[in-house]
């Protein structure tokens, strides 16, 4: 009888073992560092990367084309992503206690955000535009700019996260694929400043359309009417404008060149932004 | 370099650049260095003076873009291809990312400031198909049309007309009086590289073809600021492009064809006197050409129709909500209202075919939800871990529906982390070294216990405290005696447990 108490408590000792002091082991190392692939990976995966599109969108009619929709990501989701994505190489009861423990240590490693918002947005814009630049904004008009993906996930869907709560989105054209163009209505074009002189109005700044400021623009007459522009002309004449505004002078006063890049300025057709808010939207050029 | 602005970029910013000057335009090169060694000791014997040059020439080429362009080059062209939109008063241009391209070559001999290329638009009745060719078909002689046939020395005859002019004919114009250059090809061409060509009309291309102050004005190159684009431009600060623009406006309701062309050497055959004075496309060999062939580097056609079909025409179109499914149309009584609000909360209802094999419909809802908080249902990775994927069903006692979402997102989880193999590799290792670390530990820890408790008296102890540190291989008989009697007491206990029971 003695015997088997002395069995007993070395059984309990094992039971022991397995439940109490391992975890107190595992504390004792776990300063030791959590290898760079698990976290780096787990942390896509908390942005959703690699997730087939029918888990985001299950039903085409939440997405219909020419739509946007606003999102919240769900913490809950994601901590079932990870307990999943961290559960492979768990089999016994054993390794349960060891396992909750590794898997709380790579979780605190990986530490996705917990507040995160973004859209979906399914429009020929996105194919059509590729390279469009949203900035986010939340409540206070804060740029949200911890951006998780911005991605084009089919050719006309467009997936974008951030973390923070948006209030309010601009979508804009690609910058560098800002056109060229004339007014064709008046056949002239409007100027912009290369430099802003003393006497614009407060707050311009380069770019920005001068006021009343505009030169015609003139088409080739050989070959009868095949709307060519007088490029030369137009350059001369934009430049001769541009003198009469003080719209390109130096720091010291004195004009600057006019350049291909001067040209290329003024010859500039508005980038369009457009601003979505949770149920509204309004354009501006 | 001229900057059309000084000020550092800010983000979202462009800045424009007139020129990016390649520091060498692409063709043969070669570098000479001289070492000229002397004793310049006057008074040195015959033997010891010495006077000699050493010369080492080497020869190298600046290969580039010359009759086709790879499409990974073009980072955009507008208006987009095969776009429909109002861009009757907009001007095409194409976006490189090469930020040197239209100024590495010249349509004249020396390369200045000119681009060698040009958009050239065309109404679809006016524009002249495109043709698959060779490179030999832009010049005159018989040339092998194929790696075997040059292999063989076996040379088939040109496609150019008699009466189309081309680069060579170009190229004849230049330079000086006697001393034409020829158009040759560069190291790395060959005749036969594949290259793609339009044959336009003498009066068409001096119609619409720029003169050649207008190629400095048509080509500038800009710094984007990237910080607001696509992952993939990640490394990118600031992105340099080139740009090529046009100089025709697209016709109201027209369909239009824009053919990117090289103009190297082209000089004289392009129009002067501010487009209004058309030049002879004299021929090499005498005589006037009524066409011309170009090398077409890319051509893209859009339609410029549709006020509606601009970037913020389309995005006025967008309807804007929150992401889930529309109210049901015949929502009525308590059902109908239930899945009223569960499509409100973003749900979706999913056949669900159980573990036991019958189907029902259960609620399914994405990772995106339609509204801001929500209550910690799962907790975080570790704090409660699931065996299998149904623990995390949850169940509604008043409809009897179940919803799936979060076994769905585990077994997604687990399905993705399977899937990288590299990550369940890893995280396997990982979790088993640790695992045999903390056995390990614990081993130790017990074994240390039983030591202390039972083994203390025993002799084999005595003979390890007794052993001196020096003669290891007596420790390790001591180490191996306490082993053997642990593991006899083990036996014994467990064969008397046994008969006990």
């Amino acid at each position: 009888m003695t015997r088997l108490a002395q069995r007993n408590s070395q059984f309990l000792n094992l039971q022991a073992m397995v439940a109490e002091p391992q975890a107190g082991l595992l504390r004792a190392n776990s300063s030791d560092p959590v290898p760079g692939e698990l976290t780096q990976w787990l942390g896509s995966l908390a942005a959703l990367k690699g997730l087939p599109f029918g888990y985001l969108v299950p039903d085409e009619a939440m997405l219909p084309a020419e739509s946007i929709r606003f999102f919240v990501l769900d913490p809950n989701w994601i901590n079932a992503l990870l307990e999943g994505a961290t559960s492979i190489g768990r089999s016994c009861t054993f390794d349960a206690a060891i396992d909750a423990e590794l898997v709380a240590r790579l979780y605190a490693a990986v530490s996705p955000a917990t507040t995160v918002s973004g859209f979906v947005l399914r429009s020929n814009v996105v194919s059509g535009w590729p390279g469009i630049e949203v900035r986010a904004y939340d409540a206070n008009g804060t740029l949200l700019d911890g951006v998780l993906r911005q991605q084009v996930l089919a050719p006309t869907v467009l997936l974008f996260m951030t973390t923070g709560q948006i209030s309010h989105v601009d979508i804009g054209e690609p910058s560098e694929a800002m056109h060229f163009g004339v007014d064709i209505g008046q056949a002239s074009k409007s100027l912009r400043y290369v430099t802003v002189p003393k006497t614009a109005p407060a707050n311009t700044r380069p770019g920005d359309q001068i006021d009343g400021a505009s030169v015609a623009v003139g088409y080739r007459a050989a070959g009868g009417g095949k709307r060519v522009l007088k490029i030369a002309d137009l350059a001369k004449s934009l430049q001769a404008q541009l003198v009469t505004s003080n719209a390109n002078l130096a720091p010291d006063g004195t004009q600057r060149p006019f350049t291909p890049a001067e040209f290329a300025l003024e010859l500039v057709e508005g980038v369009q932004t457009v601003r979505f808010s949770n149920q509204d939207k309004e354009v501006s050029a | 370099m001229i900057k059309a602005s000084s000020t550092p970029l800010s983000d979202g910013s462009v800045q424009f650049v007139a020129h990016w000057l390649p520091p060498l335009t692409a063709g043969s090169y070669s570098i000479t260095v001289t070492q000229h060694l002397q004793n310049s000791d006057p008074n040195a014997t015959a033997d010891a003076a010495f006077d000699e040059a050493f010369v080492n020439t080497r020869h190298f080429a600046v290969r580039g873009e010359r009759f086709s362009l790879d499409d990974s080059e073009l980072v955009s062209r507008f208006p987009p291809p095969d776009n429909q939109g109002e861009y009757q008063n907009v001007l095409p241009h194409v976006i490189f990312k090469r930020r040197t391209l239209p100024w590495e070559r010249s349509p004249e001999l020396e390369a200045d400031n000119a681009a060698w290329l040009a958009l050239l638009l065309f109404e679809l009745d006016e524009a002249p198909p495109l043709q698959s060719v060779l490179a030999g078909d832009l010049q005159r002689q018989a040339f092998p049309h194929s790696a075997e046939a040059a292999k063989a020395g076996k040379a088939t005859l040109s496609s150019l007309p008699a009466s189309t002019a081309s680069y060579p004919d170009g190229y004849a114009l230049l330079g000086t009086a006697g001393n034409a250059p020829t158009f040759t090809l560069a190291t790395g061409e060959q005749w036969y590289d594949p290259c793609q060509v339009i044959d336009v009309p003498a009066e068409l291309f001096a119609a619409i073809a720029p003169t050649l102050d207008e190629l400095d004005w048509l080509a500038h190159a800009r710094s984007v600021v990237l910080t607001q684009k696509q992952a993939q431009d990640d490394d990118e600060q600031e992105g340099n492009f080139s740009v090529v623009v046009g100089n025709r406006l697209p016709a109201p309701n027209q369909k239009c064809v824009v053919h990117l062309v090289s103009l190297e050497g082209l000089a004289r055959y392009l129009p002067t006197g501010n487009g209004e004075t058309a030049a002879a496309l004299t021929l090499a060999a005498g005589g006037t050409a009524d066409k011309l062939r170009l090398v077409s580097l890319a051509s893209w056609s859009f339609t410029s129709l549709d006020p509606q079909e601009t970037f913020s025409g389309y995005l006025e179109g967008v309807e804007c909500a929150p992401l889930r499914l529309p109210a049901p149309a015949n929502a009525s009584g308590s059902a109908g209202q239930a899945v009223g609000n569960a499509f409100a909360m973003g749900y979706t209802a999913m056949n669900h075919q159980t573990r036991l094999g019958d189907t029902t419909v259960s609620w399914y809802r994405g990772p995106l939800l339609p509204f801001s908080s929500s209550p910690v249902i799962v907790p975080p990775p570790g704090a409660a871990p699931l065996v299998v994927a149904d623990q995390a069903v949850r169940f509604d006692p008043a409809s009897g529906l179940m919803d799936v979402t979060y076994a769905a997102a585990w077994q997604i989880g687990r399905g993705l982390a399977l899937q990288n193999a590299l990550f369940a590799s890893t995280l396997y290792a990982w979790k088993r070294n640790e695992a045999r670390k903390v056995a390990q530990n614990s081993e130790t820890q017990v074994l240390s216990l039983r030591l202390r408790a039972s083994v203390t008296p025993n002799s084999a102890l005595r003979a390890l405290s007794a052993a001196p540190t020096s003669q290891p291989g007596l420790r390790g008989l001591a180490i191996g005696l306490i082993a053997e009697s642990l593991a006899a007491q083990c036996a014994r206990s467990s064969s008397s447990s046994e008969t006990a029971e």
